[in-house]
């Protein structure tokens, strides 16, 4: 360790800290503008917003002259994953912050866009995370923040219960998770990803058997994040609880930040990445395929039977968890598509598409907080047209029909597991395919619902505007549209991760 | 003219549709209303202007120096997935320039008519958006330089023929229709489908420019190895084209398709998609030429489809239907024209003209035909049973003699349109009688083609004399005064009549015109026809019997026809009920496969159900087990996570145990 | 062993220490009995009934808040320690950017004493 080596390991994470030098100063500052009682002057909260937006906007120009090179002997790295994982982040953290924007509140906005930006800057510091110790940090950098926000902008009875549930079980999850890195520490001697990587590799069972517990326990506490099955149970009832825009940050963070660390412990959990026959990732390919088998049927099914939209939206977030479980099990792919690169690029599709639905959710309400229930969605098809043609496109993209993101992102998918060879891979495909056409009824259902029944009497005011919704949404049409007709720039980038 | 003014065209020759098409959807109903159409046109002149523009362009200057090289390929790298690389490319070649002029002109005629004839209808933007939308999707079609493309926007024209078959959706029959024709196309779809999947694993490519190509050595050594596989192929492309265009037994569809709005019976189900067969089997002549097999099923499936379809048409009441049942005969015609390549090589192209032109020609006098009976309805009050009205040629002057050009025209009266094409067809079907490994089989399918020619002469001008000739009659509701069409709708009937007498004569094969421009295409060759007098003579005689025997039984002596009516009893019915199609069909097809739909409803009501709702039982019961733990339900979410962490560990244990 | 013996002696005197104390008080002491006296936290929650009551979070903030100058000590000792030593410590070229470190560190740290502050969390209303 020397001068230089701080210095380069600064360089590397200079987009991060400029989003935790936001976060500084909007803690110091947040509460001197307030007044003696705690009361905010009207309007605040633009200004904290579009600081929020600036600081992102700095962060992006940073990441976009970074190049990325391969591995490196330091805290942290920036290579090919962590600068693809940043773009997405980026780019959907700017989406949050316009989605969140009207549902702040002013006192409290400081705080609330100063959570988001330290999670966003966890985000990123996981991907860029070279040590299991800087990783852990990046994770709890998420999930401290999201304790927060989840309780902030509304403070009544379903979001305290939201809250609760939410923190109970990630605490739990994450100790699970640091127990298992403590002993894979144990095991290997090492806090280095690549060292541990390769000793992993290279490292039978009988050899170790720490690492017996150790790998299941990585894989549990993980599989919160991503809303593997059975991990999953706080989705619903937390998303239920807690407004869209928190909704829709749950659906997608928590997911890449899982994935990142996932994909960084890829010789714990790949049946590619193993070189020795009984290495620990032989195993737990096969827990975590049968942990996307159940995830992506139990999604699916029990979002047959929700009438509350982000009950529903839940558990589609659940079964889309699965999905990329494919993606990640599809492995490295020596031949044919590579899994990491179809599980990026469908990571950059379903963040644009679930955000998107629940801004669209958010921009098109009536009155309140924002449209909840099936039923508020009759006839919107004809009360607005244009929100309801938006919903229909996100709903397509999570149907994977085309011409969405989400049509190419499970066709990536497909072909990566289809590719890969193995038959339990091509098994797990199968799956995908079956599951993809379960999800298209209860998503198309909705979609009847806006067009086909009439509105009800009561929900017909004149919805409110929401500007930075709308953007939002606008930049979600954007994206999943995008993603599709012009995928190619993406999808080097996704496979410039693999490499 | 320059590579890119070229390219330029070639974008906005789909692309001025599809912008109109956006337009007319986003801003139709709330702004435009009742001045859609004129989006609508200008859309698609600008795409019948691009089209002439690249049909001069592309040849044969372009041509001459190597014929196996499409005239514009441009390329746009969709996304490259491992091994697997989508381009979207706009190819076109001298089939593909002829097959756009026709379309988008056809098209822009039909706008115009369907401006005057869905007047008044709620539906106005609707319309022409989807209209606008089919003539994009059928630009893509002819433009793909791939199967896969192809694909897609063979999808995209049932998809909008669907969208107006149905536009009336608030009518059972129609909507009813709708899924018909969906439904049957469905069955030509999985045979295109299986020809790609089984094209892609012969050729590892779906590029015309690769799988057509027979220049190269490549594709040869490939063609030689494979020889059952291209049969298979073929016969799999022949299923897709059976379906889009109407080939028995999948031709139930088309009548029925007339439901939608006579415009759209004039361009889609008569000019333009229905042609899409001819074309796809035509495009693939350098793979049919190797399955004579799969010839010999196009030529008997064209010939059985003509004979049938013709026949029924004898008896129809319907207008509309007749001039179905005489589309479903003429699609016939072509195919069996394009079996005839299998006479020997020599014969290919001839063979592949014959078909094309007749397609070219028939979708002039079809869409005429169809804007006339749509003309007659319009001023019969939606009125298009035949035996109601008669007597319409003097208050119908210009509906009249554009309709009895178009008549003439399909007949085969010389030298109309339609009299050149048929004789080419002919010719190519005699060249299969007297060359060749199959003469015998040849020489049935031309007695077939000769007498499905009389009896289209005689159904085609029965329908126009019932319709023209005879006392004046109108049904109460066309109202006290039946009037002639409106300028809007008569000037596409004269134009299209003006073509339908002319365009044989001018382009035919008097001039070589067609035929030596259509020669660029990949794997057809240049010839050099000649003249068939005897076959023309023969055509002539066929037109004159089947007008005459017409004329004495509808105009001179309506009596006989009746008489005849009565004496062929079972024929007579067979005719009238459409042989029995969709009865047969129904007792085969359709209710077992109700019994079938039946079973699976009941399947998913009891066990798809039971299941679901065990597992949305399953959370409650898995968190209610631990229920007598004290801490509420966070507490058993955090069980069941401990239980399945501990299940993973155990898991790792045992089958590390079991080595 | 010798090395060890400052510490045996180390926790002979605290054991001493505290022995005498305890001793003492209860010798010299007075003994006054009340009720409130008796229980265990006298200025604290009452010990018998039901441990799930509602309990102020205003002890919580200022837990968290003890907190925070908890975890500095735990980074500044060694720091200190290793940082001014003449060898063996914190090597010469590295030890101003250890100090910027530390003040950065320190710097976060005030942040969110004075964000505390400012939301008057020691205010005891």
């Amino acid at each position: 360790m020397s001068h230089e080596s701080i210095r380069t390991a600064v360089q590397l994470i200079l987009p991060e800290c400029i989003l935790i030098g936001t976060v500084c100063v909007m803690f110091l500052t947040g509460p001197f503008l307030l007044g003696r009682n705690g009361q905010a002057s009207p309007g605040l909260r633009h200004r904290w917003g579009a600081l929020a937006l600036l600081a992102i906007g700095a962060a992006a120009w940073q990441w976009w002259h970074t190049t990325p090179v391969a591995a490196i002997d330091g805290p942290f790295l920036s290579d090919g994953l962590s600068f693809t994982i940043r773009g997405i982040v980026l780019a959907l953290g700017a989406v949050l912050v316009l989605a969140a924007w009207n549902q702040l509140d002013d006192r409290t906005s400081a705080e609330c866009n100063a959570c988001l930006l330290a999670l966003l800057a966890g985000v990123n510091l996981t991907a860029a995370a070279n040590d299991i110790i800087t990783l852990f940090l990046g994770l709890e950098l998420v999930s401290i923040p999201t304790y927060l926000l989840l309780y902030l902008p509304t403070r009544s009875r379903p979001a305290q219960e939201a809250t609760i549930k939410y923190f109970l079980l990630s605490l739990f999850s994450s100790a699970m998770l640091v127990y298992g890195l403590a002993l894979l520490y144990g095991a290997t001697g090492t806090t280095m990803l690549p060292e541990i990587v390769e000793l992993l590799k290279a490292t039978s069972l009988t050899e170790s058997p720490l690492l017996l517990i150790a790998a299941p326990l990585i894989a549990a506490g993980l599989g919160f994040r991503i809303t593997a099955v059975p991990f999953h149970f706080y989705a619903p009832d937390v998303f239920q609880g807690v407004p869209a825009f928190m909704a829709a940050l749950l659906s997608f963070i928590p997911k890449v930040v899982g994935f990142t660390a996932l994909w960084r412990l890829t010789a714990l959990t790949s049946r590619a990445a193993a070189e020795s026959a009984d290495a620990v990732s032989t195993y737990m390919a096969s827990v975590l395929a049968v942990l996307a088998v159940l995830t992506m049927f139990i999604g699916n099914l029990m979002a047959l039977r929700q009438s509350n939209l982000h009950r529903l939206l839940a558990y589609s977030s659940v079964a889309h968890g699965g999905y990329m479980l494919v993606g990640l099990l599809a492995g490295g792919g020596s031949s044919g598509v590579p899994g990491g690169a179809a599980l990026l690029f469908y990571l950059a599709a379903y963040g644009f598409m679930t955000i998107g639905a629940f801004c669209i959710l958010l921009a098109a309400r009536r009155s309140g907080d924002s449209i909840r229930t099936i039923d508020e969605l009759a006839g919107l098809g004809s009360s607005q047209p244009l929100a309801a043609l938006v919903l229909s496109v996100f709903l397509f993209s999570l149907a994977g029909l085309p011409p969405t993101a989400g049509f190419l992102g499970k066709f990536n998918l497909f072909l990566a597991a289809w590719s890969s060879g193995v038959s339990g891979t091509r098994w797990l495909a199968v799956i995908l395919a079956m599951n993809a056409a379960i999800s298209a009824w209860y998503y198309l259902r909705l979609i009847g619902v806006m067009y086909l029944q009439s509105p009800q009497p009561s929900t017909a005011d004149a919805p409110t505007r929401n500007l930075p919704a709308w953007i939002a949404t606008a930049v979600c049409v954007a994206g999943t549209l995008g993603l599709f007709l012009v995928p190619q720039a993406v999808w080097d980038a996704a496979l410039l991760a693999t490499q | 003219m320059s590579e890119s003014v070229q390219q330029l065209l070639m974008w906005l020759i789909p692309g001025a549709p599809l912008t109109a098409a956006i337009l007319i959807a986003l801003f139709g109903p709330k702004v435009l209303r009742g001045q859609s159409h004129w989006l609508c046109w200008l859309g698609i002149a600008t795409a019948f202007g691009c089209s002439l523009a690249l049909l001069t362009s592309i040849t044969p200057e372009g041509f001459a120096v190597d014929p196996s090289q499409p005239a514009v390929v441009i390329g746009y790298e969709w996304i490259k997935v491992g091994s697997l690389d989508i381009r979207i490319d706009l190819r076109a070649d001298a089939m593909t320039s002829i097959m756009l002029s026709m379309v988008t002109g056809v098209s822009l005629l039909v706008a115009i008519f369907g401006s005057g004839y869905m007047h008044h209808d709620p539906g106005y933007p609707r319309f022409f958006a989807a209209v606008s939308l089919f003539v994009f999707s059928m630009c893509m079609l002819v433009l793909a330089g791939s199967f896969l493309m192809l694909f897609v926007f063979w999808e995209a024209v049932g998809l909008c023929s669907y969208l107006l078959i149905g536009f009336w959706f608030r009518k059972p029959s129609a909507a009813a229709a709708a899924k018909k024709a969906f439904v049957v196309n469905r069955i030509g779809d999985f045979g295109l489908l299986m020809a790609m999947f089984l094209i892609w694993r012969t050729f590892g490519s779906l590029d015309f420019d690769w799988v057509l190509n027979s220049g190269s050595t490549e594709w040869q050594m490939i063609i030689g190895a494979n020889r059952e596989t291209i049969t298979l192929i073929c016969l799999c492309l022949f299923l897709g084209a059976m379906g889009k265009s109407a080939q028995f037994p999948l031709h139930v569809w088309l009548p029925d398709a007339m439901e939608g709005p006579t415009p759209v019976s004039a361009l889609i189900h008569a000019a333009t998609m229905v042609t899409a067969g001819v074309y796809l089997v035509a495009r693939c002549t350098p793979l049919f030429v190797w399955a004579p097999t799969a010839q010999l099923v196009v030529a008997g499936v064209g010939a059985a489809t003509a004979l049938i379809a013709a026949l029924t048409a004898l008896m129809q009441y319907d207008l509309k239907r007749v001039m179905a049942y005489s589309t479903v005969s003429q699609l016939g015609f072509m195919f069996m024209a394009l079996g005839a390549a299998a006479a020997g090589p020599e014969y290919v192209t001839p063979a592949v003209t014959a078909a094309m032109f007749h397609l070219f020609t028939h979708a002039f006098f079809k869409a005429l035909l169809f804007l006339g009976s749509g003309s007659v309805m319009h001023s019969m009050g939606d009125v298009i049973d035949m035996r109601r009205f008669s007597g319409l040629r003097r208050v119908m002057p210009t509906t009249h003699w554009t309709f009895l050009a178009g008549a003439a025209a399909l007949a085969g009266v010389p030298p109309l349109s339609g009299f050149f094409s048929k004789d080419d067809i002919l010719a190519s079907l005699s060249a299969g009688m007297t060359h060749g490994d199959h003469r015998l089989y040849f020489a049935i399918i031309f007695l077939v083609a000769v007498l499905t020619a009389v009896l289209t002469a005689f159904y085609t001008f029965r329908a126009y004399f019932m319709t023209f000739w005879g006392p004046e009659k109108f049904p109460e509701e066309a109202g006290a005064h039946p009037h002639e069409a409106s300028p809007v709708m008569a000037i596409p009937l004269q134009i299209l009549a003006l073509l339908a007498i002319s365009i044989g004569f001018i382009v035919g094969p008097l001039t070589h015109r067609f035929s030596s421009y259509l020669a660029h295409t990949m794997g057809l060759s240049e010839t050099h026809p000649h003249l068939h007098w005897g076959l023309m003579l023969l055509s002539t005689a066929i037109a004159a019997s089947g007008i005459y025997a017409a004329f004495v039984m509808y105009v001179r002596s309506p009596a006989k026809a009746e008489e005849a009516r009565l004496r062929s009893g079972r024929l007579y019915d067979l005719s009238q009920n459409k042989f029995y199609f969709d009865e047969i069909l129904t007792t085969l097809v359709v209710a077992p496969l109700r019994r079938l739909a039946a079973l699976s409803v009941s399947f998913d009501r009891t066990v798809i159900d039971g299941a679901v709702d065990a597992v949305g039982r399953l959370p409650r019961l898995l968190s209610q087990a631990p229920a007598r733990l004290h801490g509420g339900v966070v507490g058993n979410y955090a069980l069941v996570m401990l239980l399945a962490a501990t299940a993973a560990v155990v898991f790792v244990v045992q089958a590390l145990g079991r080595q | 062993m010798s090395s060890f013996a400052p510490i045996l002696v180390y926790i002979l005197v605290l054991l001493g220490f505290v022995a005498t104390n305890l001793i003492l008080t209860h010798v010299i002491g007075p003994r006054r009995k009340t009720a409130v006296k008796d229980m265990p936290y006298e200025s604290g929650m009452d010990p018998v009934g039901d441990a799930r009551q509602p309990f102020d979070v205003k002890f919580y903030l200022v837990a968290i808040l003890f907190l925070v100058f908890d975890v500095e000590l735990l980074f500044l000792y060694p720091w200190a320690t290793a940082a001014y030593v003449d060898s063996g410590g914190v090597p010469a070229e590295l030890k101003n950017l250890m100090f910027a470190v530390m003040l950065v560190f320190m710097g976060t740290l005030a942040i969110a004493y004075i964000y505390a502050w400012k939301h008057g969390v020691f205010k005891w209303r």
